[in-house]
């Protein structure tokens, strides 16, 4: 019995030393958990807003900060220096390469009734974290909806052509305009920093096609005009030489009519000067001169008729032998 | 004293623990997004719509939180009629916030609830509306923000028939409007058609305009030339002038006119003469006859 009350006090005196471990244990755990919610890190991305009871009470910038523990404050993190996206009508994957496409957000209805598949590209920031946080139960949702629905918009009064060629860059300002002054109202905390067509063509690739076809054809036609105006270079100048050509040859025709004149004259006024001398034998010899340059050539009859009858004398052997 | 000890710390733990219970019991909290309203015996006593700290009658009073943000509610894609019976499919989504707790919570209680009814009020009001449009008043070039102050009005409208269930409704906007899939094919053959013109046309406008090019250069080259010929044609007659001015100056006197004459004439017969098989007939009395005859 004794023997037994020992033993028990013996457990009795290590009970109470491992409740006092046990306790110190507990009271050592406390501490940790007291002190590792006490504080808290926000990255540089981010802002952290700490509510009190659920109010939001101050907003803390990157760094290690402290609050009370127990749930009394709690803290979230936005991501305030981030550029969010959103892609509209195409996913990618994390490599940035297209995954798939979103029929239902691209495909949409121009102002002059055609039918364009414009995929867009959104980029906003978070302004005002607590905006963000409790202003809207899903404000990036609600952004998403608001920019489809103002695409549409813009989209709808715009021509196919300026959807799928010149008028990106109004498109992509008015959109813009439009959604942050909507934005304006909804005061989520959100700020939309860019939106970027980042692809639009016709629907089917028919479409497409006829597309393709009308830029071909405004080569051809380009090379056609092209084509013409070369022949305008080179025809000209062509034209220019021929007429230059004509006229250096009648300006050499007429140098060489003066010349024959001054040559004729000159001949002439030799000649004269001699006749002038003697003129009745010059005009003689002159007249002799040629009848006997001409005469070995020529047949000469001579008419012996005496009215009545035709007699034709013939020279032929006097003259052949006269040579 | 010992029993009395033991007694007097379980009564100050039990106190302790009534304390903790009780203000556990008397104390709540409100979030930023969230209105709380004090129900006591299923009636709501007050409503709290400021976050933080609160107090209420402990065991009696229970708490209902609502929410407090905007909710977007992304109404499911649905069919309307335009004025010339033409389908459309409208895709839109509702803005909207609860207003008035109490109210809400009499007249729908759940989100749930509320957006069901804001469904049917948001569909009848386009329907209402497009009803009233062709769709050329629908799909047209006109400015881009009419379309914001046209959501406007059936926001307007939406809003005023749900502010008797406690919400405020803050933008109702569509987002996507459809044609029937048959349209959609008239329109691709259509845009086909008007591309197919617009390239022929490029193509017979590129042709005229090369042969108006053409033209215009043969017109010219043409009248490079007939210019050039011209004026090669006076060049020469002016030579041609000259050298009758300078033959007639030349032979100024009876004497040169005369042996001049004289000249052409040798010339002439001399020239009329030379050449194969030429045949003189000349008459007995001509000088040459009679030196021929009697020497």
């Amino acid at each position: 019995m004794l023997a037994e009350q020992k033993t028990f006090s013996v457990d009795l005196k290590n009970g109470k030393k491992l409740g006092r471990i046990v306790l110190w244990c507990f009271i050592a755990l406390l501490a940790v958990i007291l002190v590792s919610t006490c504080w808290f890190t926000v990255d540089e991305k981010e802002q952290g807003v700490v509510t009190t009871f659920g109010k939001a009470t101050r907003v803390v910038e990157a760094g290690i900060h402290f609050k009370l523990p127990f749930g009394i404050e709690n803290v979230k993190k936005v991501e305030v220096n981030v550029f969010h996206k959103i892609e509209l009508g195409y996913r990618t994957d994390s490599n940035g390469n297209v995954i798939s496409t979103v029929d239902d957000e691209s495909k949409m209805i121009t102002g002059d009734y055609n039918i364009v598949n414009v995929d867009f590209f959104v980029e906003y920031r978070i302004t005002d974290p607590v905006k963000y946080l409790y202003n809207s139960e899903k404000p990036v949702v609600i952004l998403t909806n608001l920019i489809q629905s103002q695409v549409r918009n813009v989209i709808g009064s715009s021509d196919v052509d300026s959807v799928l060629t010149t008028g990106k860059n109004e498109i992509q300002a008015k959109v813009k305009e439009l959604v942050i002054q909507e934005l304006t109202e909804y005061d989520i905390g959100i700020a939309l920093y860019d939106v970027k067509i980042q692809d639009s063509d016709p629907p089917t690739t028919e479409v497409i096609e006829a597309f393709k076809e009308v830029k071909t054809s405004q080569q051809k036609a380009e090379t056609l005009i092209n084509e013409a105006k070369a022949y305008q270079n080179a025809q000209i100048p062509k034209a220019q030489a021929d007429a230059d050509k004509l006229l250096r040859n009648a300006e050499y025709t007429k140098t060489a009519r003066i010349n024959d004149a001054v040559k004729q004259i000159a001949m002439f006024d030799a000649m004269y000067n001699e006749y002038a001398l003697n003129p009745e034998i010059t005009r003689t010899r002159m007249y002799y001169e040629m009848l006997s340059t001409v005469l070995p050539e020529l047949k000469v009859y001579i008419d012996a008729s005496d009215g009545s009858t035709e007699k034709l004398l013939p020279l032929e052997d006097f003259s052949g032998s006269g040579n | 004293m010992k029993k009395k000890t033991k007694t007097t710390i379980i009564i100050a733990a039990a106190a302790v623990l009534l304390l903790i219970i009780g203000i556990s019991g008397s104390v709540f909290t409100v979030r930023e997004n969230e209105y709380a309203c004090i129900m006591r015996f299923s009636k709501i006593e007050s409503t709290v719509s400021a976050s933080g700290l609160h107090f209420k009658v402990p065991f009696i009073d229970s708490v209902l939180y609502f929410p407090k943000d905007v909710q977007i509610y992304d109404i499911p894609p649905s069919e309307v009629l335009t004025a010339e019976k033409q389908n459309m499919t409208v895709d839109s989504y509702v803005l909207w916030q609860i207003s008035d707790p109490v109210t809400f919570y009499k007249t729908l209680g759940t989100t749930a609830e509320a957006e069901s009814r804001l469904d049917v009020v948001t569909y009848n009001a386009f329907k209402n509306y497009m009803g009233t449009l062709n769709q050329s008043q629908i799909i047209n070039m006109d400015d881009a923000s009419e379309r914001n102050d046209i959501y406007a009005n059936i926001t307007n409208y939406v809003a005023s028939i749900t502010d008797s269930y406690g919400i405020k409704v803050v933008d109702v906007k569509i987002k996507r409007i459809d044609m029937p899939e048959l349209n959609e094919q008239a329109v691709y053959t259509r845009m086909i058609s008007e591309r197919t013109q617009m390239s022929e046309k490029y193509i017979a406008d590129g042709e005229y305009e090369a042969s108006v090019i053409r033209n215009e250069v043969d017109k010219e080259v043409k009248t490079i030339i007939s210019n050039a010929e011209a004026e090669a044609e006076k060049i020469i007659a002016e030579g041609e002038a000259e050298y009758m001015r300078m033959l007639a100056d030349a032979y100024n006197t009876d004497e040169k006119k005369s042996f001049y004459e004289f000249v052409i004439a040798i010339d002439t017969l001399k020239a009329s003469l030379t050449g194969e098989n030429k045949t003189v007939i000349l008459g007995k009395d001509s000088a040459i006859a009679k030196l021929l005859t009697n020497p």
